[in-house]
C-alpha cells in the first residue's frame, strides 16, 4: 500500500499560551524564526506553535518542515521518502552508494552479532 | 519490544555547552552492543517562577555518562502499558553521574532543538512510525550509530539556569 508523504510527518508542538514566549532574537537563536521569510514569531507570548516534522530516511535526522519553503524538498527516488538537504548534496556525489539509516542500522547490528556454530 | 516512559517531574537545568559534560540531563543508554532504541516522544515544561530560555535539545553522546547512578525518586522509568515484561539487558536510563555525558558536538550528527520559555511554556515533539529518533548500541556516537542519547540545556543558543519537567517514550528493540 502506498503511503503520502504526510503520514510520515511527526509533529512539534510550542505552547506559550500561559507564558511570556521567545522575543525574537531568542527564537532565532533556538532555530524557531523564520524572519528573512517575513512568518512572524510564531513562539511569542499566547502563541502556539505547531508543526510537521519529518525524518530523513537517510541520516534519521528530525526536520522541522518550513511551510514557506520555495525551493524543492529532498527527495530520494530509489527509496521514496524525503531526505535532509546534507544527505541530499551526498546524493548527488559521484561515488554515493544508497543506503537508508535503517540499512545502515542493520548492518551495524550484522557486523556485531556473533553467529554460534 | 514495549513502549516505556522516563520521566522526571522537575529539576533545574543548568545549561551546557555542546561537546562538554552536561550538568543537568536525562538520558537513555542501550543495554547492549545490538540494541536499537527509538524516541517516540519528548515533552518539557517549564515551571519556572520567572521568563527564563530553556535551550534543550537532544544530541547522542561523544563520550558517555561516567559511573551513571542508578535511577532514583523522584524520576521514575516503567512501562506505558503495565503488562509489559522486561528485557533481559534492559536500556539504561539516568539523569545523574559522577561525569556527565557529552552532548555530541559534531556536525554530522543528528540534533533536535526543542527550546522554549520555562515560564509556563511547554515543547512537546511526537515522531509518527518510521520516523523516530533511533540509537543503536551501546557506545558513543561514531560510524553512523550512536549507544547514548542526552536531552540536555544547552548554553550555545542561550539556555539559562531554570527549572522543568520532562518525559521521554521510547521503546527499545
Amino acid at each position: 500500500m502506498a503511503l503520502s508523504k504526510r503520514a510520515y510527518e511527526g509533529e512539534l508542538l510550542v505552547d506559550h499560551r500561559a507564558s511570556p514566549g521567545l522575543t525574537n532574537e531568542q527564537a532565532h537563536k533556538l532555530g524557531y524564526t523564520l524572519d528573512n521569510t517575513g512568518v512572524p514569531n510564531a513562539v511569542a507570548e499566547g502563541k502556539v506553535f505547531e508543526a510537521p516534522t519529518m525524518g530523513c530516511n537517510h541520516c534519521g535526522t528530525v526536520v522541522i518542515i518550513n511551510p514557506s519553503r520555495t525551493r524543492d524538498r529532498a527527495y530520494c527516488p530509489s527509496c521514496d521518502h524525503y531526505i535532509c538537504d546534507n544527505c541530499e548534496l551526498e546524493r548527488k556525489l559521484p561515488d554515493y552508494k544508497h543506503a537508508t539509516h535503517r540499512q545502515k542500522i542493520e548492518n551495524y547490528i550484522s557486523a556485531n552479532t556473533r553467529i554460534i556454530i | 519490544m514495549a513502549k516505556r516512559v522516563f520521566n522526571h517531574p522537575g529539576q533545574t537545568w543548568a545549561p551546557t555547552a555542546t561537546g562538554a559534560a552536561a550538568t543537568n540531563w536525562m538520558s537513555v543508554t542501550g543495554g547492549s552492543t545490538t540494541m536499537i532504541i527509538d524516541w517516540l516522544e519528548v515533552l518539557i515544561s517549564g515551571t519556572a517562577a520567572a521568563a527564563a530560555i530553556l535551550a534543550t535539545g537532544v544530541r547522542y553522546a561523544s563520550t558517555l555518562a561516567a559511573t551513571p547512578t542508578a535511577l532514583a525518586a523522584p524520576a521514575t522509568d516503567g512501562f506505558l502499558n503495565a503488562s509489559g515484561s522486561a528485557l533481559s539487558a534492559p536500556a539504561v536510563v539516568g539523569f545523574a553521574a559522577t561525569t556527565g555525558p557529552f552532548p555530541s558536538a559534531a556536525a554530522t550528527l543528528s540534533a533536535l532543538n526543542l527550546g522554549l520559555n520555562a515560564f509556563g511554556g511547554i515543547v512537546r515533539w511526537n515522531a509518527s512510525p518510521f520516523q523516530q529518533w533511533t540509537q543503536v548500541g551501546s557506545a558513543v556516537a561514531g560510524s553512523g550509530v550512536a549507544g547514548q542519547s542526552v536531552l540536555w540545556n544547552n548554553s550555545g543558543p542561550g539556555g539559562q539556569s531554570t527549572t522543568a519537567a520532562a518525559h521521554i517514550i521510547y521503546e527499545a528493540y
